[in-house]
């Protein structure tokens, strides 16, 4: 067995792509906990959310050699795959219920998002880059971002929750992303 | 690239886009490189808010539940590389077979001849006693039956060989285990196969739930030629618990990618309007 202490995020998933057993515990170790904060954060209920981790990671288990990581840090793909999980099952769940009667409720929960975060995360140099990054988007920008990645709403959906024609809140989220991807991208932050 | 395929790829990179809306975008970029690189960039940047969550322990088991999982898959790939021994193990057993009966029939053969000399030999040297050369042709005669017994299965054996590998070679159905989406449907067992020479398939389900007197089941298939997954028939739920549904797609795919089973409204609709239940392969 390997040695996985001293190895990165990539060449771990790189390893578990080859079938490396031991890679694929360290890299749980690394990440399970923040992904079942994410997947938690999306479904806010614990069946659920136990059933993607574990979706996520028999999916991690499976695709790894997808994996290209010339593309992508290894956390931000897993982050990519276990929130589409997470949104899918929370999407399913949402047909079921009236959407309107719950997006209130639902959203209630995201105005505190940034601060719950700012307390509770850990103080990761990555996690300050995106924070300050955020920071300094407009309150609107902000907003919609975290309103779509982090419930899944679409484009419709997050215009009448927050009352905006759908043209205003394109516009927020295409200055949005493209400023964070300035700023984390060109690590200007 | 214009304004507006930069904000269609930031939407599409958050999964903010309605399926068509999505479907139709994808479409529009195929040939635009620069387009899907930047909504790859935005999907990289919005999984960067990822980094804000603070971590929560996962339930106690679910590591071992995970490893659980992936040793059965395992033992599914297993059993799948076995099945496909098995059908090939069956052409080998019909060799063997017809090998054994090949050795069975040579070594008759030299028996027969061997006998026919002894007998000529004791003809010919007049000193055997009647009695034995009687034997010894009745012994002749039987094994010219074997021979030409063996011989015969040996035939039909050949033949069943050659239609076997045939068959095989005309072989185009895939097996496909639907998944269910979400948890009212985890109970219920949906599997597809799928002949895609013949452009026919059969559903076969079990547990899965009823649906509501106004709506049916319907079934899809995901094509890449088609952008939107074509329609498979409304599907009648068995009261036996057990349902068995053969289905023609309304227009011919070329690769059938993926099969979806949908609530949709009674009857049937043109297009994927309802929630997925069950999504494989």
């Amino acid at each position: 067995m390997e040695d996985t202490n001293t190895d990165t995020d990539e060449s771990l998933l790189q390893r578990v792509s080859k079938g490396d057993e031991s890679a694929f515990s360290a890299l749980y170790e690394r990440f399970s906990g923040r992904l079942y904060g994410l997947v938690k954060r999306i479904l806010e209920d614990d069946q659920d959310s136990r059933d993607v981790l574990q979706e996520g990671f028999v999916y991690l288990w499976e695709k790894a050699s997808q994996y290209d990581p010339s593309k992508s840090r290894a956390f931000t793909w897993s982050v990519i795959i276990f929130r589409n999980k997470a949104i899918d099952r929370a999407r399913s769940r949402r047909r079921r219920l009236n959407l309107n009667d719950s997006a209130a409720e639902e959203l209630a929960a995201l105005a505190n998002e940034v601060e719950r975060a700012d307390q509770l995360a850990e103080k990761s140099e990555r996690a300050n880059s995106v924070r300050q990054a955020l920071a300094t988007l407009s309150d609107e920008q902000r907003k919609c971002i975290e309103c779509a990645f982090f419930r899944g709403f679409t484009q419709h959906q997050v215009a009448e929750y927050f009352g905006e024609p759908l043209g205003t809140i394109k516009t927020n989220i295409r200055r949005g992303l493209l400023r964070l991807r300035d700023l984390l991208k060109g690590g200007e932050v | 690239m214009t304004e507006r395929h930069e904000e269609l790829a930031a939407l599409q990179a958050l999964g903010m886009l309605e399926p068509e809306e999505a479907r139709a975008f994808l479409g529009e970029i195929r040939y635009a490189p620069e387009t899907m690189d930047l909504v790859a960039q935005l999907k990289d940047v919005g999984a960067e808010l990822g980094e804000l969550i603070p971590a929560e322990e996962p339930p106690e088991g679910t590591y071992d539940q995970i490893r659980t999982a992936i040793s059965g898959k395992r033992k599914e790939a297993k059993v799948v590389k076995f099945k496909t021994a098995t059908k090939t193990s069956v052409s080998w057993l019909g060799w063997a077979v017809a090998a054994c009966l090949a050795v069975v029939s040579y070594g008759c053969w030299m028996r027969q001849h061997i006998l026919e000399k002894k007998v000529s030999e004791l003809v010919a040297n007049e000193s055997g006693e009647g009695k034995e050369v009687i034997t010894l042709r009745e012994e002749k005669l039987n094994l010219q039956h074997q021979l030409s017994e063996a011989g015969k299965r040996e035939l039909a054996l050949n033949s069943e060989i050659t239609a076997m590998k045939q068959t095989n070679a005309l072989v185009t159905l895939e097996v496909s285990s639907l998944r269910a989406q979400n948890n009212a449907w985890q109970d219920g067992v949906a599997v597809v196969v799928w002949d895609s020479a013949k452009q026919e398939g059969l559903l076969k389900m079990s547990r899965v739930p009823p649906v509501r007197p106004n709506k049916d089941y319907q079934l899809w298939v995901v094509d890449k030629d088609h952008p939107a997954p074509v329609s498979a028939g409304v599907v009648k739920i068995s009261e036996t618990g057990v349902t068995t549904f053969t289905f023609k797609p309304s227009v011919p795919v070329s690769s059938a990618s993926k099969f979806a089973l949908s609530i949709e409204n009674k009857g049937g609709v043109e297009k994927n309007e309802g929630p997925i239940v069950y999504l494989g392969p």
